[in-house]
């Protein structure tokens, strides 16, 4: 009987260090496990990786693209990707799919504007029953790692809320914070010029442009006139390259500004700034020496 | 504070002595001197306002730093590596510190209103010096006090920062370095009396033979010895914890 024990305690060990998976990889794949394909792309060739922990499979393994969750086996509605075999010949593969195959699938397509959709890429088999037996379980279960998402991406972010913009010296600091899944904020600095009503409106291209990480809210837009009015525009990108409109435009202006260097020169210091070469030298010479000195007396204690 | 607190505090202030009397860690026996391990310098690191003298400078007319950032000091953060040449009565040695301290203010408009952006002074003190420092009393009497002076070489670099950018001004450059020198007197209280059991383990673990909490005042001319330029001399205190080892 302990003997029995044992060797099904041994048995199960082996099995459990042999727990069944599918592994994906990919270029495209960004670091919060996603796929982000953008209207663009829609219809281009998507790949990814898969490899199998091991070779000892109960039931055939589905690799696909579901439309709800990775659970079962793919239906009408999903994407079929490999099918692999009980025995398998090989543990490593690659798929590629395109969305529009999938959207197709889904009654829609990658002409579709303002839409967002997102589909899971999953790998299922039936399992065995338990470690001492060769059945399957009924039901196949998600066995894919990590848990990647594919989303088609045609919606743009909402525009960004009116940006605080203060003069700076032969510069503006603006500040923006982004809405829904934006990524990333482009602000667009303009001209003024006069608009159709006789007002004043930005017109014309960008005169400067700086996109940063939604997560940097603070942009210093460099290489403006001081004393000229300039109208300041922000814009949403997400992840996919989808673009909002414009932010409503807040008016900055320039402005000179003194440091405290400056308030010296004009209190009549008479610092010129730079180090002295001689300084420098005699400076570098002591530290040598001192260094020296330092490193002999270490070496003969 | 509760009664009983102050009468800790008391009690403890008042057994400091006495501590230091019973314990025989203090006065160096010949049984510690043999079992402590050799003594070659010491690192410092120590704390304390800067408040360079820019507004002193010959020929000013006005007071730009005071004027830029008011009449607080700047925090200057040093450490200092110190080789002993001389063990006898009292060390001597040779010392290397360098150090750095900023202040951030807001740039003025030409209206005299502050501007959205913040102006800074940076300063990297280095100063080259030659100690004496009379731990005698304390190795041999037990006083635990022990005072100190230094004398050295300043080198410090400077520069001055507008937004995120070296402030520019036609025709001068905001960055430079000046020289001076300086006079340091201190005085350190060893902390081996507090604990000598712990000191010793200290220094058998790792190697380092005394520390001590110290306050120190400078005297320091760093205006390229009178040749003009900005004037980041300073009188100030410094306060930190030095390791023999």
């Amino acid at each position: 009987m302990r003997f029995l024990s044992a060797g099904l305690l041994l048995f199960a060990s082996t099995a459990l260090g042999q727990s069944l998976s599918v592994t994906f990889s990919g270029t495209n794949i960004q670091a919060d496990n996603r796929i982000v394909v953008s209207q663009a792309e829609c219809a281009n060739p998507q790949t990814i990786n898969w490899q199998l922990s091991n070779a000892n499979l109960c039931d055939t393994v589905y690799i696909w693209l579901s439309n709800d969750t990775c659970a079962g086996t793919p239906g009408t509605d999903d994407l079929q990707l490999e099918e692999i075999q009980r025995t398998p010949t090989t543990t490593t593969g690659s798929e590629s799919f395109r969305v529009s195959e999938m959207l197709a699938r889904n009654n829609s397509s990658c002409g579709a504007t303002d839409v967002e959709r997102t589909f899971r890429l999953c790998a299922t088999t039936r399992l065995f029953d338990s470690t001492i037996t060769t059945n399957c379980r009924t039901v196949a279960e998600t066995i894919g790692t990590p848990a990647v998402t594919v989303t088609y991406d045609a919606k743009p972010p909402a525009a960004p809320e009116a940006p605080s913009v203060s003069g700076l010296d032969g510069a503006l600091n603006v500040r923006v914070t982004a809405q829904g899944d934006a990524e990333f904020i482009r602000v667009e600095v303009r001209a003024l010029g006069t608009d159709a009503d006789g007002g004043t409106a930005p017109v014309g291209e960008p005169i400067t442009t700086k996109e940063q990480s939604t997560d940097n809210t603070s942009f210093r837009m460099e290489g403006l006139q001081n004393d000229v009015e300039y109208a300041v525009q922000a814009r949403a990108v997400d992840l996919a390259g989808n673009e909002s409109g414009l932010s409503e435009a807040v008016r900055g202006t320039p402005i000179a500004s003194s440091g405290f260097f400056d308030a010296y020169v004009d209190a009549g210091g008479s610092e010129k700034g730079g180090c002295a070469a001689a300084g420098g030298s005699l400076a570098g010479s002591v530290a040598l020496a001192v260094l020296g000195l330092w490193l002999s007396r270490r070496k003969q204690s | 504070m509760s009664r009983a607190t102050a009468l800790g505090f008391a009690a403890l202030l008042s057994a400091l002595p006495a501590w230091g009397q019973d314990t025989p860690g203090v006065v160096m026996q010949p049984e510690d001197l043999s079992l402590q391990s050799p003594r070659s310098g010491a690192v410092q690191f120590k704390l304390g306002g800067y408040k360079p003298l820019v507004d002193d400078e010959e020929g000013l007319t006005g007071s730009p730093y005071k004027d830029t950032f008011g009449d607080e000091s700047m925090l200057l953060f040093e450490a200092e590596l110190q080789r002993f040449f001389y063990q006898g009565v009292g060390t001597a040695g040779v010392g290397l510190s360098a150090g750095y301290a900023e202040k951030y203010a807001p740039a003025r408009l030409a209206s005299g209103a502050e501007a959205a952006e913040q102006t800074a002074l940076k300063v990297v003190p280095i100063n080259l010096n030659l100690f004496y420092k009379f731990d005698y009393a304390a190795f041999e009497w037990g006083i635990p006090f022990v005072p100190y002076g230094k004398m050295g070489l300043i080198y410090t670099p400077w520069w001055v920062n507008k937004g995120e950018e070296r402030e520019s001004v036609p025709g001068r450059k905001a960055s430079g370095a000046e020289w001076g020198w300086n006079a340091t007197g201190g005085i350190a209280f060893m902390l081996d009396v507090l604990e000598p059991r712990f000191a010793r383990d200290f220094d058998s673990d790792l190697g380092v033979n005394h520390s001590y909490l110290f306050a120190e005042y400078t005297y320091a001319d760093v205006n390229n010895f009178g040749g003009g330029g900005l004037d980041l001399s300073s009188r100030r205190w410094m306060f930190g914890l030095a390791l023999d080892y």
